[in-house]
């Protein structure tokens, strides 16, 4: 076990140093945007660490649905990453090859699309998801 | 290799237009304005001392160096090429001032520079630019028309440019490109593919004629002053399609730059806009292909995204903002899927 601060703590502290320390300072419009950029990625980390594996086992068992397929449940986050990474492709293969062009298979593979989209942008720009949900 | 050092690229200059111009040259305030594993954009003050170019050229440098952004992005001598068509069509863009095939080892240009503000998001938020942003739809909508009258044939531009691919139509060659790209990025999207079968299953009828297609025609690619349009920049996305493109793209969410309710770039609904082109002699589209080509180029953004991800991700062009926007694909993939449950 690491000693504190977490890694989100340390996340937080370099997001306030950025923000509040070194912004402020840099007046080259560039440069400044790009530190703009590098703040909000960081942020994106932080999100993605809390969120933790919850919304890939939710990603995972959607497509399992989709794809009607069973496999046991993975051991550990890197076996998720696989099993969701390999389950993605094949869906895409099968779209492609026009598995899901008709009715209720287009509709699902549009929802499971949708679903997915959702919980990207939770984790990568949840004011831009509040903005499009309300417009 | 990317000139670090402005007094090499100062000295190679003069040099180059003391010999073209047989005259005594000055080139000073060199600056460098952006910079990138592709090109790389100076602004620079160039003084000639006699013949007939003599006097003080304010001008902007483009020099190429390696990678493309995209596959189908233009080489800077068709971009030179281009942007000399449009601007003696009459189309509101830098004048061209000189194309030198060899600088330094690299193909560079320089054109004319504009006055004005060109990032999209002060162009939109600016409060000194709120009389330009009344202005623009309508100025835009002519400047597009003029890109698009200009004869693809007579100038030679069919032969030069990217166009549709033997057999398919504009559409269909952005589908099979955006399919390739992703082939090529190798990682799965099945929201990108979802609406991709949509797209081959709706596509509208094909434009009654070809046109030259600006290819990235949008608030942030064009200098703005408080009087309004200075000029039309950017002409590296250039190709011969349908004028419906460069209709639509300046339509999607992303180039309102959060004023998601003003369509047309976040100044204004695209009604004006499209009266401008109409008025102009254009033909707008039925909003059934409006919608199409919205869906379709929030997926081409979205793929985009990918592609600049890729960049920094495979090594070739390390850069944070590449590296971000492998983030903001799901943007332009929730649009398109929520702009497909709304149609029909």
């Amino acid at each position: 076990m690491q000693d504190r601060p977490s890694a989100q703590e340390l996340i937080a502290t370099i997001s306030s140093f950025l923000e509040q320390e070194l912004l402020p300072t840099i007046s080259d419009q560039r440069l400044r945007f790009r530190g703009l950029v590098a703040a909000n990625v960081l942020g994106i980390v932080a999100r993605e660490l809390a969120a933790g594996d919850t919304p890939l086992w939710a990603e995972r068992d959607r497509l399992l649905n989709l794809l009607d397929q069973f496999e046991h449940d993975p051991t550990d986050s890197d076996a998720l990453r696989r099993s969701v990474t390999a389950l993605s492709q094949e869906l895409c293969i099968r779209i492609r090859a026009g598995e899901f062009d008709d009715g209720a298979a287009f509709e699902a593979a549009l929802a499971h699309a949708e679903a997915t989209s959702i919980e990207k942008l939770q984790i990568a720009n949840p004011r831009y998801l509040a903005r499009i949900q309300t417009s | 290799m990317m000139i670090h050092n402005s007094t090499i690229l100062q000295n190679a200059l003069i040099a180059a237009l003391a010999r073209l111009y047989n005259a005594e040259v000055q080139v000073s305030g060199l600056q460098q304005l952006a910079g990138g594993a592709s090109k790389e954009i100076w602004r620079l003050d160039v003084l000639i001392e006699s013949g007939p170019q003599a006097g003080e050229h304010p001008l902007v440098l483009l020099r190429q160096l390696g990678g493309k952004i995209k596959s189908d992005a233009l080489d800077l001598p068709e971009e030179y090429a281009t942007l000399t068509e449009a601007y003696a069509a009459g189309v509101p863009t830098p004048r061209p001032f000189l194309f030198l095939p060899d600088l330094l080892g690299k193909p560079a240009v320089l054109v004319e520079r504009l006055d004005g503000e060109s990032i999209g998001r002060r162009v939109v938020r600016e409060p000194a630019l709120a009389a330009a942003r009344e202005r623009l739809p309508g100025e835009l909508g002519i400047a597009l028309a003029a890109i698009h009258r200009i004869d693809i044939d007579a100038t030679g531009l069919r032969a030069a440019l990217p166009g549709p691919a033997h057999g398919l139509t504009p559409i269909q060659t952005a589908l099979a490109q955006i399919e390739a790209d992703l082939d090529q990025i190798g990682e799965a999207h099945p929201a990108i593919e979802i609406c991709l079968r949509w797209l081959h299953h709706n596509e509208p009828s094909p434009p009654s004629r070809l046109a030259l297609v600006h290819g990235d025609f949008r608030i942030g690619n064009m200098m703005v002053t408080q009087g309004g349009l200075t000029g039309i920049l950017d002409w590296e996305f250039a190709h011969i399609g349908d004028p419906n493109e460069d209709l639509m793209w300046p339509l999607i969410r992303d180039w309102r730059f959060g004023n998601d309710h003003l369509h047309f770039g976040g100044i204004a609904g695209h009604e004006p806009f499209f009266q401008a082109y109409a008025n102009a002699g254009g033909t707008t589209p039925d909003p059934q292909t409006m919608r199409f080509w919205e869906i379709l180029c929030n997926i081409r953004w979205a793929t985009g995204c990918l592609n600049q991800a890729d960049r920094h991700l495979s090594g070739r062009e390390p850069n944070l903002e590449f590296a971000s926007l492998g983030r903001r694909a799901a943007e332009m993939e929730l649009e398109a899927i929520r702009l497909i449950r709304t149609s029909k």
